[in-house]
């Protein structure tokens, strides 16, 4: 056996490595250079982030939204399971905060029978705000909750395996978990329809235009015009969440 | 080879995105966009039922005809998968007449309370907000109101100047070559039969009956002393009675209320129309010989 001086040893061994990993880590790095690249060269094409306005004074409750929401996504019809539902906030004289929201608001809202005792009593409309900085995605130990070019979180069903992180994780409570599919489901703005250029299906039933959908990067488009109007504010602002869904008449309290 | 048996082996067995996060992004987003729609849109319901062309042009134009009918895919309760229907059995439910949209089904008064009811909320500009003991005496909404033109707006569509008993079709005389105003180009599609849904009879140029007047016959059964905007104090003395209301009103327009003047005032040469020496708030002596284009400057939109 030819005896191995020391110094060589660590010489070709060390090239050896080199070698090694520049062979491994080439073809990956080169890959993600490749993806990198054709992602910012779609992204200037032109770039669409879709966002959501909400006019909480103009909202009637009268829950045609939620309803809608429920047949086109085939969301099941027990109370407990909504993608987007209708909040009623009830001020009292003495600034306590009631809120209901029997079965999401689709049967509308029993009338007050303590009115003298009001102060004001108001509706907001809830879905998913679809947050910039997403703690379900964060969340997610399969990866398969994703932020698609538009800005909007869409759940990978096939991928998903139910253990419900993200809807503890998210903190406007917007996610259930279907019962029979047994993944977490939550609103994706009708991702098939707006796709198709047509607006998801609580916009378009809503009967008083509380909601208005469009893209936040159109400097022409209508929810821009009336961000530029109005004064919107989102929910938990503190949180950091950056949500892409703009409430205008909402107060402290509503959460 | 244990090693490179496994991996042969799981190579075959995985679908070719494993470990592929941009092809498991791009196969998902495409399962979602793929999926059925159930709404249509009003623009899709529209292209069948053109009598209700105009529907964007009443106060419900915002209403989607999915918010107050079925979604579109449970359309006539069929849908692609459905049993083939034939037109016998269509034209068991619907009319016969216009197109295709059934007979008018009974609305009941709750729906219209989903939006109307008394102190859902205080903003009238939204949903008028309606106590239905004093306003319709629990009558159904339907009696006064059409649900897809429920108060004709002032400036559409334009009156028609004569009678049309004994002309039933429009076009002989509204045609091109003809001596009398032609159809718009919208307009040229439409069936001739469906002209008065919207054009009201113009019987004269006094003050107007802000609504339509298909269906009703007796103006004091609602208008009596009690309940909907009853007859004036001040209404000029003349003999009331079913016919003689429609010598001096026309349907389609203007009210003479302070929550009606909003309107009004885009036509400033109508106050003469309803103030004038002999009629409602009659001008007193000191202005009957000034000019109706004078009056706004004194009098505010909100003081009439």
């Amino acid at each position: 056996l030819r005896k191995i001086h020391r110094r060589d040893f660590i010489i070709k061994g060390t090239a050896g490595v080199i070698i090694a990993v520049i062979g491994v880590s080439g073809p990956i790095f080169l890959k993600t250079k490749q993806i990198e690249a054709e992602e910012s060269e779609e992204k200037n094409k032109e770039r669409v982030i879709w966002g959501f306005f909400i006019d909480s004074e103009k909202c009637i409750g009268c829950g045609l939204c939620a309803k809608a929401c429920k047949i086109e996504n085939e969301v099941p019809l027990e109370p407990e399971y909504n993608r987007t539902w209708i909040e009623r906030y009830i001020v009292g004289k003495n600034k306590e905060i009631l809120v209901d929201s029997p079965n999401g608001g689709i049967d509308g809202f029993p009338e007050l029978n303590y009115k003298e005792n009001i102060e004001k009593s108001f509706f907001v409309p809830k879905l998913c705000n679809q947050c910039d900085n997403s703690p379900c995605i964060q969340v997610c130990p399969v990866g398969a909750h994703y932020m698609t070019d538009d800005g909007v979180i869409i759940i990978d069903k096939d991928r998903c395996i139910g253990c419900s992180y993200c809807i503890q994780a998210c903190p406007y409570g917007a996610r259930y978990l279907h019962p029979s599919e047994h993944t977490a489901d939550k609103c994706n703005l009708c991702y098939h329809r707006i796709s198709q250029d047509l607006n998801p299906s609580c916009v378009e039933v809503c009967p008083v235009e509380a909601r208005i959908f469009g893209d936040l990067e159109d400097q022409n488009s209508e929810i821009r015009d009336l961000l530029k109007i109005e004064r919107t504010n989102v929910l938990k602002p503190h949180l950091g969440t950056k949500p892409k869904v703009f409430y205008k008449g909402i107060q402290e309290g509503v959460r | 080879v244990f090693i490179i048996g496994f991996y042969g082996i799981a190579r075959i067995y995985s679908p070719s995105s494993f470990g592929d996060l941009v092809e498991l992004k791009e196969i998902s987003l495409e399962e979602e966009k793929t999926r059925s729609l159930k709404y249509a849109g009003s623009s899709d319901c529209l292209d069948c039922h053109i009598e209700f062309f105009e529907w964007n042009n009443s106060m419900h134009q915002n209403i989607s005809c999915e918010s107050c009918h079925k979604a579109g895919i449970f359309h006539g309760e069929i849908n692609n998968n459905g049993p083939e229907v034939k037109v016998e059995k269509c034209r068991s439910c619907h009319n016969n007449s216009i197109s295709i949209t059934p007979s008018m089904t009974k609305v009941e008064k709750e729906f219209c309370e989903i939006c109307h009811i008394l102190d859902i909320k205080p903003d009238v500009e939204i949903a008028p907000q309606v106590d239905s003991k004093n306003h319709s005496r629990n009558l159904e909404c339907i009696i006064c109101h059409d649900m897809h033109y429920p108060r004709i707006r002032l400036d559409l569509p334009p009156f028609i100047p004569h009678l049309t008993e004994d002309k039933p079709d429009c076009r002989l005389c509204h045609s091109e070559g003809g001596d009398f105003t032609i159809f718009t180009e919208k307009h040229i599609e439409r069936p001739n039969n469906i002209c008065r849904i919207c054009h009201n009879v113009s019987a004269g140029n006094k003050e107007e009956i802000p609504h339509i007047l298909r269906g009703r016959f007796d103006c004091l059964f609602c208008h009596d002393t009690e309940s909907i905007d009853p007859l004036d104090v001040d209404h000029p003395a003349i003999p009331i009675g079913e016919d003689s209301c429609l010598n001096c009103h026309a349907a389609g327009g203007i009210k003479p209320r302070s929550s009606e003047h909003t309107q009004t005032f885009v036509r400033k040469d109508l106050c003469r129309e309803c103030h004038g020496i002999f009629g409602i708030y009659p001008f007193s002596d000191d202005h009957v010989e000034r000019d109706v284009e004078t009056c706004l400057k004194c009098h505010k939109r909100n003081e009439v």
